[in-house]
C-alpha cells in the first residue's frame, strides 16, 4: 500500500471539514482574545523518535521538518496537522494554549509567513538550477524530443501534443472559430509570425546570457526571480505551443478528457446556461492571453484553449466533459489494495459524488462565473470518476492530496532546444553544475539541520524571537524560553518550559487515535477484555499491520508495568524478523530485515520503561472517532 | 498572494520575479489564469497596502503590475482600499 497515497486521499477529504471544524474551535474561545497553541507531539518510531513541535496561530499550524539536510518550513491547516499526527501517526498531541493580544498574535503569523514565503522561493531557485543542469545533460545526450523522460515538464502541452510534439490529425472547430477571430483582429499572419520569432527567440537561448543567482541568502528576504535558462526555454516553448494550438486549431488529444458517463450528470438548465456564460468568458480571457507581458503565459494558454473545447463538447453532448487534470506522476492506490478496503472505497465514492454535486450546485447558481468555479467542478468531477472506474474495472485510483489544477504534461522533453556547439555545451553544463553546488551550499548555509543545534524546536523559538523581541516576551508570552538552558532543545523538555514560562492559560491533549478509540471500547467492553485483545498487533481491532512500522508484538505505550516485560517479546521478535528478513533477501528486498531490525532497535527502550514506538495506521475512515480537543486542567505558573 | 506581494515589495519589487511567485500560489486556489481573476489582483493591493508603500511608489508599482489592465489597476486600488 503507498502510504501517501492514502494521506493524499484523507488530505483531500478532510480538508472540506477543516473550514467548519476549526470555525467550532474558535468560536469556542473566549470571546476578545486571540490564543496560540503549543504543540507536542509525542514520539514516534524512526526520524520521530525525538517528538516534534509546532505553533497554531488561527487556523493554521507552522513548524520546521527535516528535509535532505535542510530545515523547511511547512505550513498546514490545524485540523489536516491533527489528523496526520494524532491519527495516521498515532501520536498523542499536548497543547498548551497561551492568550495573546492582537499585535502579539499579527506579529508571530506574519514572521512565520514570511519565512516561509522566503524559504519557498529560495527552494525554487535550486529547482530551476537543478533543471537547467538536466535541459542541458539532455542537450548533450541529443535531440531532445527522442530523449527518454519529460524533465521540465511542459504542462498544459499533453492536452494538445503528443511525444516530441506531434500533434493529432485534423481540425478542432471551437478553435478554428478562435483562429478566424485572431486573424481578424490581429491580422492574417499574426500567428505565424509570432510563431516563427518565437522559434527564432528559442533558437538562440544561450544559457550563458543568464546571470548566477545571488549567493548571499537571507530568511528576510525574497530571491531574485528572473527566470534561468530551462525556465525561460519552457517559457517560450509553451507559448509557441499555444499559439500553433491556435494557428493549427489542433485537435484535443482523446486522452485529454474525461466523460462523466452516469445520466445523473447530465447538464441541467442553469448548468447550460452557466456553461455557455462561461465559454464566452474563456474566449475573452485567452484574447487577453494574447497580449499579455506575463512570461508564463503559454500554460494557462494551453489550459483555457482545451476548457474551450471540451466545455463546447458538453454543450453539444448535454452532459459534463472535463479535461483529465490528473499529473503524470499521481500516486496511486493499487486495485489489490482497494479489494481489501471496500469499506474505505465505498466511502471514498460517496464523499466524491457528494462533492461533485456540491460543486455543481455552486456553479450553476452564481451570478458570475469564473475559472474558480469551472475548476471546482473539474476537480470533483476527475477524483469522482477515477474512484467510479477503478471500482467498476478494478483498476487502480489515481490520488492528488492538493488543488487539482490541469497538469497535461507533454510526455517528452522540449521538442525544440537552443543551438549549441559542443564547446559552449559543454562549458554551459560545467557552469550549472557549478551553479547548482554553490546555491546548494549556500541554501544548506542558511538552513542546515542540526539534529542539536538546529531543530524542529530550536527553529520554532528562533522565529518567536524573531518576531517578538525578547525583551518584551514577558509582557506578549508570560516570559522567554531559553535554549541554552538544559535540554530544552529537546522537544518534550521544551513543552515543559514552555508550561513553566509562558502564561499558559489551559493544557490540553488530543489523544491518538489508538488512545481515543481504546478509551471508547473500555466504555462499551469490560477493560480487561480490551486490554488482552488490544495489547498485541496480532489480536488487535485497531491496528493494522503497517508496512512502514517496525516489526513488534505489543504496544507499550499504555503498559507502564508491564513494558520491559512487553519489550522484551518485541526484542525476541524483532530477532526472530530479522532471521526471516535475512532468509528472504533474495526475494523482497531486503523489506523483512529491515523491519526485523527496526523492531530491534525500538523495543531496546522498551526495556527501560522508554516507549517511543506507537505503530501508525495507512488509513482511517472519516466516521471513526475524531480526536477532541480537551482540558486536561488549569496549568501553566 | 496578499503576504507575498508585500514580502515582494520589501525584497525590492522587481518585476520580473513576480509572476514566478504569484502564480503557484494562485494554481493552489484553482486558479492558473490569474490575470483574469478579480481575488487575486485584490489580494495584490492588499499586499501592496502591507507593506506600507503610498504616493507615487505605490502608484509607480501599482501600474507595472497592472501592465495596462485598467481592470486589474481599478482592483488592486479595492484590495489597497481594504
Amino acid at each position: 500500500v503507498d502510504r501517501q497515497g492514502l494521506q493524499e486521499v484523507a488530505g483531500a477529504r478532510v480538508r472540506q471539514a477543516a473550514a467548519a471544524a476549526l470555525a467550532a474551535l474558535l468560536l469556542a474561545g473566549p470571546a476578545g482574545a486571540r490564543s496560540l497553541e503549543y504543540l507536542y507531539v509525542e514520539p514516534n518510531e524512526g526520524t520521530a523518535s525525538g517528538g516534534h513541535v509546532a505553533l497554531r496561530i488561527g487556523d493554521r499550524v507552522h513548524h520546521y521538518q527535516h528535509a535532505d539536510g535542510a530545515l523547511r518550513s511547512a505550513r498546514v491547516s490545524a485540523d489536516w496537522f491533527r489528523y496526520l499526527y494524532s491519527v495516521l501517526e498515532n501520536r498523542t498531541i499536548h497543547v498548551a494554549r497561551v492568550e495573546v493580544d492582537e499585535e502579539t498574535w499579527n506579529a508571530l503569523d506574519d514572521r512565520f509567513g514570511s519565512r516561509a514565503i522566503v524559504e519557498q522561493q529560495h527552494f525554487e531557485v535550486q529547482r530551476a538550477l537543478a533543471d537547467d543542469r538536466r535541459v542541458l545533460e539532455r542537450m548533450r545526450v541529443g535531440p531532445a524530443a527522442n530523449a527518454p523522460g519529460a524533465s521540465p515538464r511542459l504542462r498544459g502541452a499533453g492536452y494538445f501534443f503528443g511525444a516530441g510534439g506531434r500533434r493529432s490529425e485534423g481540425v478542432e472547430p471551437r478553435l478554428g472559430a478562435l483562429r478566424t477571430r485572431v486573424r481578424a483582429e490581429r491580422g492574417n499572419d499574426w500567428l505565424e509570425q509570432r510563431i516563427a520569432a518565437l522559434g527564432r527567440e528559442l533558437a538562440g537561448l544561450d544559457p550563458a546570457g543568464f546571470p548566477a543567482p545571488a549567493l548571499e541568502l537571507s530568511e528576510d528576504r525574497l530571491p531574485q526571480r528572473e527566470p534561468g535558462f530551462s525556465e525561460r526555454l519552457v517559457q517560450l516553448t509553451l507559448l509557441r505551443l499555444a499559439l500553433e494550438v491556435i494557428e493549427s486549431a489542433a485537435p484535443l488529444r482523446p486522452e485529454a478528457r474525461v466523460t462523466l458517463p452516469d445520466p445523473g450528470f447530465a447538464l441541467s438548465t442553469e448548468e447550460r446556461v452557466a456553461l455557455a456564460r462561461f465559454a464566452s468568458r474563456l474566449e475573452r480571457d485567452m484574447l487577453g492571453l494574447l497580449d499579455s507581458k506575463r512570461p508564463d503565459r503559454g500554460y494557462p494558454l494551453l489550459v483555457g484553449l482545451a476548457r474551450l473545447v471540451v466545455v463546447d463538447e458538453s454543450l453539444s453532448a448535454g452532459r459534463w466533459i472535463v479535461l483529465d487534470t490528473f499529473p503524470a506522476d499521481a500516486v496511486a492506490i493499487q486495485a489489490d489494495t482497494l479489494a481489501t478496503r471496500a469499506e474505505f472505497v465505498a466511502e471514498l465514492e460517496a464523499y466524491t459524488r457528494a462533492e461533485l454535486t456540491a460543486e455543481r450546485e455552486r456553479f450553476a447558481t452564481r451570478e458570475r462565473v469564473d475559472e474558480r468555479l469551472y475548476q471546482g467542478v473539474e476537480d470533483a468531477a476527475n477524483r469522482n470518476v477515477e474512484v467510479t472506474r477503478g471500482l467498476r474495472r478494478g483498476r487502480d485510483i489515481r490520488v492528488h492530496g492538493q488543488t487539482l489544477i490541469p497538469h497535461g504534461e507533454l510526455k517528452s522533453g522540449p521538442p525544440w532546444l537552443p543551438e549549441l556547439d559542443a564547446a559552449r555545451l559543454h562549458a554551459a553544463l560545467a557552469e550549472a553544475r557549478r551553479r547548482e553546488r554553490s546555491h546548494r551550499a549556500a541554501l544548506l548555509e542558511l538552513y542546515r539541520y542540526d539534529l542539536f543545534t538546529r531543530n524542529c524546536v530550536t527553529e520554532l523559538f528562533a522565529t518567536i524571537d524573531d518576531a517578538l523581541p525578547k525583551e518584551e516576551q514577558a509582557d506578549r508570552l508570560g516570559g522567554h524560553v531559553s535554549l541554552s538552558a538544559g535540554l530544552h532543545f529537546w522537544p518534550v523538555f521544551a513543552f515543559g518550559a514552555v508550561k513553566r514560562t509562558w502564561r499558559v492559560e489551559e493544557i490540553g491533549e488530543i489523544p491518538s487515535y489508538r488512545r481515543t478509540r481504546l478509551a471508547r471500547m473500555r466504555a462499551q467492553e469490560h477493560p480487561l477484555k480490551v486490554h488482552l485483545r488490544e495489547a498485541s498487533t496480532l489480536t488487535s481491532s485497531v491496528y493494522r499491520r503497517n508496512p512502514k512500522d517496525s516489526f513488534f508484538l505489543f504496544f507499550t505505550r499504555d503498559a507502564w508495568l508491564l513494558r520491559p516485560l512487553y519489550g522484551a517479546a518485541n526484542l525476541l521478535a524483532g530477532v526472530g524478523q530479522t532471521a526471516v528478513g535475512l532468509a528472504r533477501l533474495p526475494f523482497d528486498r531486503g523489506e523483512t530485515l529491515v523491519a526485523g531490525a527496526k523492531g530491534i532497535v525500538f523495543s531496546v527502550p522498551e526495556l527501560a520503561f522508554v516507549s517511543l514506538r506507537k505503530g501508525s495506521l495507512e488509513y482511517a475512515r472519516s466516521s471513526e472517532p475524531r480526536t477532541a480537543f480537551r482540558t486536561a486542567g488549569a496549568g501553566g505558573r | 498572494v496578499r503576504d507575498y506581494t508585500s514580502k515582494w515589495v520589501l525584497s525590492g519589487g522587481d518585476p520580473a520575479g513576480f509572476s514566478a511567485g504569484i502564480a503557484p500560489i494562485a494554481e493552489k486556489h484553482g486558479i492558473t489564469n490569474y490575470e483574469a481573476d478579480q481575488v487575486t489582483w485584490v489580494a495584490i493591493g492588499m499586499g501592496l497596502k502591507k507593506s506600507g508603500i503610498g504616493g507615487e511608489r505605490f502608484q509607480q508599482v501599482r501600474d507595472t503590475l497592472a501592465a495596462g489592465n485598467a481592470e486589474a489597476g481599478k482592483w488592486i486600488d479595492k484590495g489597497y482600499k481594504k
